[in-house]
């Protein structure tokens, strides 16, 4: 009885998540329309229902699942109606492309030259690739299912706060060492990482209130949900840029595949799955909104974006490479040009001073000198050159962590850069290519010029400070891919190019 | 009929005929990644991905006798009470198949001394090796392992054992370990070893995942990377005449499906990976309880014991202090995770200062631990300048649990 109530408790903030983003969508049926719900929906969801947890405390309220998911369950009948009036409930996941793309994918052109035969391939390569995948789940899910909490941080760290909220029943209050010793209460409790945000541990806690106790299993089931919410959310953006439903497949196993990326499923309890997923769909999300100024994506962009912070003290951080990507984005010519150096003038001149201090009330001493930046809450990082490519060489190029990822991403690099170089590319492209720019100057920022180069050395976050990044770059590849073969195609078959942006 | 029949099956073989063709460039690309890496590793290579495992002497720790490390090495001045001198460090788990021959250099040796090599593997650290070193008259030298039963699978750490006395003091300068160009058979064998070893979930295993061993010479992710380059090389060279088709697929696909093949290869070889983990999973964990599963997890043994603490602690969460010689290590936490919720907090490394620890708080002291010794006439935990009134609730080889009571 108790994995019934565990069921429904996953399964009812996930269906009125993916009820209200398919109502978004509810004017058309654009393929990847129920892919991108359930799983854009599923992760909101599932944050949601750790907003919930907060209000019932903040309310005074005891802690409980049954009140949330009660909040949640008419919010998923209200949204299913509106997405039952609305849409026609189709499912076209194997079926016909959408109405809004123009037909110029890889796999549209095989459609328009290949024989029936060619068709029935595909279909074929979809069906055992989905097959596949399933394999892969089922094992991963296996795993979760029958090996107790096991990597260091989870035990350390991110499952100590949910075992004592779950065991005691109130979201007791964690704080720093110095202060745990100094309470005479024995109402407060310590970890090392006190100041890490509360979400994912309110996620693990979250099953473990419908089980109605402490257990494993439960908490790390959410994990799961990651997972297939990021695939869902990544086939769906897929098919809504325009691939074929093979193409998308094919690029969310590439994803799926990924090993560093599966042993944070089978091995759950760390926060960088978490981050991954909602960072990357916020970019995907955002990556879509730059492309056609769909506000809906805009929407999905800005409501994951907001959800960074809440799951690791870094997701602030990467909040702010949005803001290059989204000038690049919005603004073109000369504008574009006056921002860049305008910024370029202010970093020299904030070299020039030798940086800046701060101390706004309630918000702790800023340091951002060129030799030192101190942010509250999120660390102090001294700034020098620390070189050392071999562990970003091993890492990506030479052990399993990535497969042929690193390959790949520099392949596509070359084509991204040469695309819009010679094609004067458009803005999304231009946005898409600032905001991996900056991503990669923020990982070099951070693995080569501070303390964390020796986590790069011993391999200890340079992978999993990574993954944050892979789902939104390897959606960057497959645009870019599609993108160069759109500009060429047309070319060769002497039609005027037409690299148009179609609306959604 | 027959002539239409004939016909229809020329035509179906000129249709497959491209696929034919890129089959053998599979297949030629995998045979030159398989040639590249070997002539890589006999034209000199071996030197750049496995170079010579160095310990200089200033890095060697002294485990007995008397000396101190120096700008040119260890200097070792007295054996300890055994006769012996020992110095040691760690050999980064360098292969023994591969890293054969030993090199040394000692200055101050004298004829009729006698020097061992020791050494531990990763598969059993806890067993030392030995090896009496030749030394003829010379400060340096060279010993070839390959016929050594002991020098197998990965290296964990190596010594230096010297006898006493010593009628000056020595100087180790460095120990090292060369690899020898092994035969193409030998590489062979090794690619295999590297593309089959099985890779079990460990505490590193959510930081990276090697997919080999860490000094594999035949990384598979390296050799699907030069299968593909080499195999679209070959297409490109190789494959059916561009006609300049009306669309790209034809000439892009056999590209894309090299990568894809590789990737599907990684991923197989990943899955077979996975599968084996979730079978040694399934062994030790399916079919039980939660108090079974943490019982036959890797700290089963340690679990026990802190069940038996926890039967000593009370039913409300009680604070709780867990001291050890390494507060941020693996039993440290492990301690305080199975004991939640009581409030523990497992950062010491010392006693709790005595303002800190009040009366029906509990102090966990986990073994092995030299920092506090328990008075038990005078029922007094101390530790340099704190002493804290306890009452001992249980002890075993593991460690301790007290109860600060009042009083002094």
């Amino acid at each position: 009885m108790e994995w019934w109530r565990v069921g429904w408790a996953l399964a009812i903030p996930w269906f009125a998540g993916a009820l209200w983003v398919r109502v978004l969508w509810r004017d058309a049926s654009p393929p990847g329309a129920w892919p991108l719900a359930l799983g854009y929906g599923g992760l909101l969801g599932l944050l949601a229902a750790t907003l919930l947890l907060r209000v019932q405390t903040a309310l005074g309220l005891p802690l409980g699942w049954v009140g949330p998911t009660l909040v949640l369950a008419v919010l998923a009948l209200a949204g299913g109606r509106l997405a039952w009036r609305r849409t026609s409930l189709d499912f076209p996941i194997l079926g016909q492309r959408g109405k809004a793309p123009p037909d110029r994918s890889l796999d549209s052109q095989a459609q328009g030259t290949a024989p029936k035969t060619g068709a029935k391939w595909q279909q074929a390569l979809f069906v055992l690739l989905l097959a596949w995948l399933g394999i892969r789940f089922i094992n991963l899910a296996l795993e979760v299912w029958w090996r107790p909490l096991y990597p260091w941080d989870a035990w350390t760290t991110w499952a100590v706060r949910p075992r004592v909220w779950s065991e005691l029943g109130q979201l007791l209050p964690f704080v720093d060492p110095q202060r745990w010793l100094g309470d005479a209460t024995g109402s407060v409790y310590t970890i090392e990482a006190w100041t890490y945000p509360h979400t994912v541990p309110l996620l693990a806690l979250w099953p473990t209130l419908a089980y109605g106790g402490w257990n494993e299993t439960a908490a790390n089931l959410p994990w799961l949900g990651c997972v297939l919410g990021l695939g869902l959310g990544f086939y769906g953006q897929a098919r809504l840029w325009g691939a074929s439903a093979l193409t998308a497949l094919v690029f969310t196993w590439l994803l799926l595949s990924l090993p560093l990326l599966d042993t944070h499923v089978a091995l759950a309890g760390y926060a960088d799955l978490w981050l991954a997923a909602v960072f990357g769909l916020a970019t995907i999300a955002f990556f879509q909104w730059a492309r056609n100024g769909d506000r809906r994506q805009g929407l999905l962009a800005v409501l994951l974006a907001l959800a960074c912070p809440l799951v690791k003290l870094e997701g602030a951080v990467w909040l702010l490479l949005f803001i290059p990507a989204w000038l690049a984005a919005r603004l073109g010519g000369w504008r574009l040009l006056a921002v860049a150096i305008t910024v370029a003038a202010l970093g020299l001149g904030w070299w020039w001073v030798g940086g800046v201090a701060f101390n706004p009330p309630g918000l702790g001493e800023w340091v951002l000198r060129p030799d030192l930046i101190q942010v509250p809450y999120l660390g102090r990082f001294n700034l020098g050159y620390r070189g050392g490519w071999d562990p970003v060489v091993k890492n990506f190029l030479v052990l399993a962590n990535w497969h042929l990822l690193g390959y790949l991403a520099l392949i596509a690099a070359g084509v991204a850069v040469i695309t819009v170089i010679r094609d004067r590319a458009e803005r999304w492209l231009r946005a898409e290519l600032t905001f991996v720019v900056a991503s990669l100057a923020a990982l070099f920022v951070l693995f080569f010029l501070t303390d964390a180069q020796r986590w790069a050395e011993q391999y200890t976050s340079i992978n999993r400070v990574a993954l944050d990044f892979v789902p939104a770059f390897l959606f960057w590849i497959l645009t870019v891919f599609e993108q160069a073969y759109r500009t060429l195609e047309p070319a060769r078959s002497g039609e005027p190019r037409d690299i148009e942006h179609p609306s959604v | 009929m027959a002539m239409t029949r004939t016909m229809g099956t020329r035509i179906f073989l000129r249709q497959i005929q491209p696929f034919w063709r890129w089959l053998l460039t599979v297949l030629g690309g995998a045979l030159l990644a398989v040639l590249a890496l070997v002539l890589f590793y006999l034209l000199g290579g071996l030197a750049v991905v496995a170079p010579p495992v160095v310990l200089p002497g200033a890095k060697l720790q002294l485990v007995s006798g008397q000396g101190k490390p120096t700008p040119t090495g260890l200097e070792i001045r007295q054996v300890g009470p055994q006769g012996w001198a020992a110095a040691r460090g760690t050999a980064r788990m360098a292969s023994a198949a591969l890293y054969r021959q030993f090199t040394w250099r000692i200055d101050g040796l004298q004829p009729g001394s006698e020097a061992r090599l020791v050494w531990a593997t990763a598969a059993d650290p806890k067993t030392s090796h030995e090896r009496v070193l030749p030394l003829a008259g010379s400060d340096e030298g060279v010993l070839d392992l390959g016929t050594e039963p002991g020098w197998q699978g990965r290296i964990a750490g190596i010594g230096l054992a010297v006898r006493g006395p010593l009628s000056q003091p020595l100087v180790v300068r460095h120990l090292e370990l060369r690899p020898v160009v092994p035969t193409v058979g030998a590489l062979l064998r090794w690619m295999v070893e590297d593309w089959t070893t099985f890779e079990d979930w460990s505490q590193r295993s959510i930081n990276y995942t090697s997919g080999a061993p860490l000094n594999a010479l035949f990384p598979p992710v390296v050799m699907v990377a030069l299968w593909v380059g080499f195999g679209a090389a070959l297409w490109a060279l190789f494959g059916p005449p561009r006609r300049a088709p009306e669309v790209l697929l034809p000439l892009l696909l056999p590209y894309a499906a090299f990568f894809l093949l590789g990737w599907l290869t990684l991923d197989v070889r990943w899955q077979w990976d996975l599968g084996q983990r979730l079978t040694q999973t399934a062994r030790d964990f399916a079919g039980k309880n939660v108090d079974e599963r943490r019982l036959a997890a890797l700290d089963g043994e340690f679990y026990r014991f802190l069940r038996e603490v926890r039967q000593r602690l009370p039913e409300q969460p009680a604070r709780l202090f867990i001291v050890s010689a390494d507060p941020a290590g693996f039993w440290a936490g492990r301690a305080r995770y199975h004991l939640l919720p009581h409030n523990g907090y497992a950062g010491f490394a010392r006693l709790p200062p005595s303002d800190a620890a009040r009366v029906g708080d509990y102090v966990l002291i986990l073994s092995p631990f030299a920092g506090a010794r328990y008075d038990p006439e005078r029922r007094m935990l101390e530790e340099e300048n704190t002493s804290l009134a306890v009452e001992m609730l249980h002890r075993a080889d593991l460690g301790a649990l007290f109860r600060i009571r009042g009083g002094t």
